[in-house]
């Protein structure tokens, strides 16, 4: 019972450092009424901010102790509630939720609790034991990172190099449960991915009065991401799924700033891209891209202070994601599926090995349509929809322009390693492709309910009777 | 499967769904306006996509079942990746009790080497299971030195002599404690 209450008590911890630094960030209001919608926002934000708190200690030297990561999580809910006491607002008052949303909401509950239920005795297996678990273990025997598996040459095929977000996630849930449970581990995951489900959703009603059609409408794009390929990923305990919903739900939360949202959904969006860069190599490229994409979609318009936020939203990024990395500069630790820099960014390089590109797309493009399949779709359709009508032209634009970045720094990145593809497009190909079709749900999901906004009954109603009307 | 077949039919299904919209406005007998392209684009995706998260759902609480059914012990979990390269004849009747056995024998802070290592299990897989045991760096005096799959002359040397700081478990497989504990 203990190691239960004790994974229950964490999760409460995460919710409380999420709701103090989504208050401070004015992107909660004051008052019971907001919890409910924030808490999946709540929980992922906490999860990250803390566990990046714990990434920075730990290359400091800083010991992990499950002490150290409530000290952690009580300082950022203080200093979050203390920002917030002034500028958030009291929440609105709603009228009362009807019988059909209630049930929906029952609904998903339920589906959320049988999902942590079915996910809480799996077997630790593959590279979830090789590469994250094994870590996660060590960090959580441990309270630093050991050389005899953060370093020595006996772990290098562990890849040294990768971020340490979930293992020391890991870490964390089994020293909060008092004791090593590798299997109730998959159920952090899946609480995880509910919360980017959950917290979608809030990002792009807050603040709203969305018609109940419009909301459903948003809610089911994000549903479609509990695709049973989604859960088996879940079930294998790899990271992939983890840092693109961290990916996807931190370009949602830029794209509603470029929309002109508050600097909040800035800051916010700078630590969720963070939390994704300190998870998997993939996701830092993707997370470094998305920025890019946002910086050229505002210098077209010209808009000099958002320019000016853009560029502290990229400061706040590189001052989160860079101890890991100089970490693992000052280590000298190399990978062996990391492209040779700076050759692989030469042009006569990558042309140089063309059929590895075109092995690659062809991969790509085949595991997209197999296992996402209408899903693109859906969002390359939403896109050209917005585009043509103007409705949420620079939204639609800002996130294909992400979308085609994501794709070409996976080509690029299969193309150049010099690990061989016969063994790594088989064993990877169907779950890296995450790293930019998540995306694509809660991009469709915001450009769709644009597009909603737009509907008025009267625009196709014949003109004698709407002049009579 | 070719990469223009597969591009072909995401672009198809996209042209699908812009077609629908822009059929729709023509039916309502409107001039496509930028306003209600927009305004029908919604709702058609809308619809198009609530009837697939339906489906979705519902694959999903099925694989969740599924998911449910494959579950283990939390100790069944954790030394589950012994048993998963291709097995040896004497995999489960010695090298799994013997990985199993050495977790008791060691503490945390305990260090070791493997210097007769012969798969299976992989030694990624090995150095979880017997964690807090940590592998040794090289260099490193470690605390044990362990046989996995064959002795090598020094232990078998030690072992003829019988000391008492080499453990048989099996033929191949033991254990000699090296350094202060």
């Amino acid at each position: 019972m203990r190691p239960v209450v004790g994974f229950i008590a964490l999760q409460g911890i995460l919710l409380l450092a999420g709701f103090g630094l989504l208050r401070g960030l004015g992107l909660a209001d004051r008052g019971s009424r907001t919890i409910p919608g924030a808490l999946g926002a709540a929980l992922l934000l906490g999860t990250s901010a803390v566990i990046l708190g714990l990434v920075i200690l730990l290359v400091l030297g800083v010991q992990f102790t499950l002490l150290t990561a409530l000290l952690l999580a009580i300082v950022l809910a203080a200093l979050g509630f203390w920002r917030g006491r002034r500028s958030a607002q009291p929440s609105q008052s709603r009228a009362p939720p009807s019988v059909l949303a209630a049930i929906a909401a029952a609904a998903a509950a339920a589906y959320a609790l049988y999902g942590a239920h079915a996910f809480d005795r799996l077997a630790t297996v593959q590279d979830d034991a090789r590469i994250w678990s094994l870590k996660g273990v060590a960090l959580t025997d441990y309270d630093n990172l050991r050389r005899e598996i953060f370093l020595s040459p006996f772990t290098y095929a562990s890849h040294h190099v990768y971020p340490p977000f979930q293992p020391l996630l890991e870490a964390l849930v089994n020293r909060a449960m008092g004791r090593l449970e590798l299997s109730f581990f998959h159920t952090e995951l899946w609480l995880l991915l509910i919360a980017t489900v959950w917290a979608a959703a809030y990002l792009i009603w807050w603040r709203t009065r969305r018609p109940r059609l419009e909301q459903i409408a948003i809610a089911a794009p994000v549903v479609l991401i509990t695709t049973p390929f989604v859960i088996a990923s879940i079930a294998t305990g790899y990271a992939d799924i983890t840092g693109s919903a961290l990916l996807a739900v931190g370009t949602l939360t830029l794209g509603l700033w470029l929309e002109g949202a508050g600097d909040g959904h800035l800051w916010l969006g700078a630590i969720l891209l963070a939390a994704a860069a300190n998870t998997k190599d993939e996701d830092t490229i993707g997370a470094f891209l998305v920025l890019l994409a946002l910086g050229v979609m505002i210098a077209v318009r010209g808009d000099r202070s958002r320019l000016r936020g853009w560029a502290g939203g990229c400061a706040t990024w590189v001052i989160l994601v860079a101890p890991w990395r100089v970490w693992t500069a000052a280590h000298s630790l190399t990978d062996p599926v990391q492209p040779p820099l700076p050759h692989a960014l030469s042009p006569v390089f990558i042309i140089d090995r063309w059929s590895h590109l075109q092995s690659a797309a062809t991969a790509i493009a085949d595991q997209v349509v197999t296992t996402w399949s209408w899903q693109v779709s859906i969002f390359l359709a939403v896109c050209a929809l917005a585009l043509v009508s103007g409705t949420a032209a620079r939204l639609a634009g800002f996130y294909l322009l992400s979308f085609g970045l994501l794709i070409a720094s996976l080509l690029w990145l299969y193309a150049t390693t010099s690990t061989s593809l016969a063994f790594l497009i088989p064993t990877s190909v169907y779950r890296t492709i995450d790293l930019f079709m998540v995306l694509t749900l809660f991009a469709s999901a915001h450009i769709l309910t644009r597009l909603l906004g737009t509907w008025d009954l009267a625009l196709f109603r014949s003109p004698r009777r709407a002049t009579s009307g | 499967m070719s990469f223009t077949h597969e591009v072909t039919t995401i672009v198809e299904q996209s042209l699908a769904i812009v077609f629908a919209v822009l059929v729709i406005v023509l039916a309502l007998r409107r001039q496509p306006t930028r306003r209600r392209i927009s305004a029908v684009s919604g709702l058609v995706v809308a619809a198009a996509v609530i009837v697939l998260a339906a489906g979705q759902v519902q694959k999903g609480i099925r694989q969740l079942r599924n998911t449910r059914k494959t579950g283990v012990s939390t100790e069944t979990g954790r030394t589950a990746c012994l048993a998963e390269l291709p097995p040896s004849p004497d995999l489960f009747t010695v090298r799994i009790p013997f990985s199993l056995w050495l977790r008791t024998q060691m503490r945390a802070g305990d260090t070791y080497t493997l210097p007769s290592f012969t798969r299976p299990p992989d030694q990624l897989c090995l150095y979880l299971v017997l964690l807090p045991a940590l592998p040794a760096v090289p260099g490193e005096r470690p605390t044990w030195t362990i046989a996995f799959g064959s002795i090598g002359p020094a232990m078998r040397a030690r072992i003829a002599s019988h000391d008492s700081a080499v453990r048989v478990y099996a033929p191949g497989f033991a254990i000699q404690a090296d350094g202060q504990r």
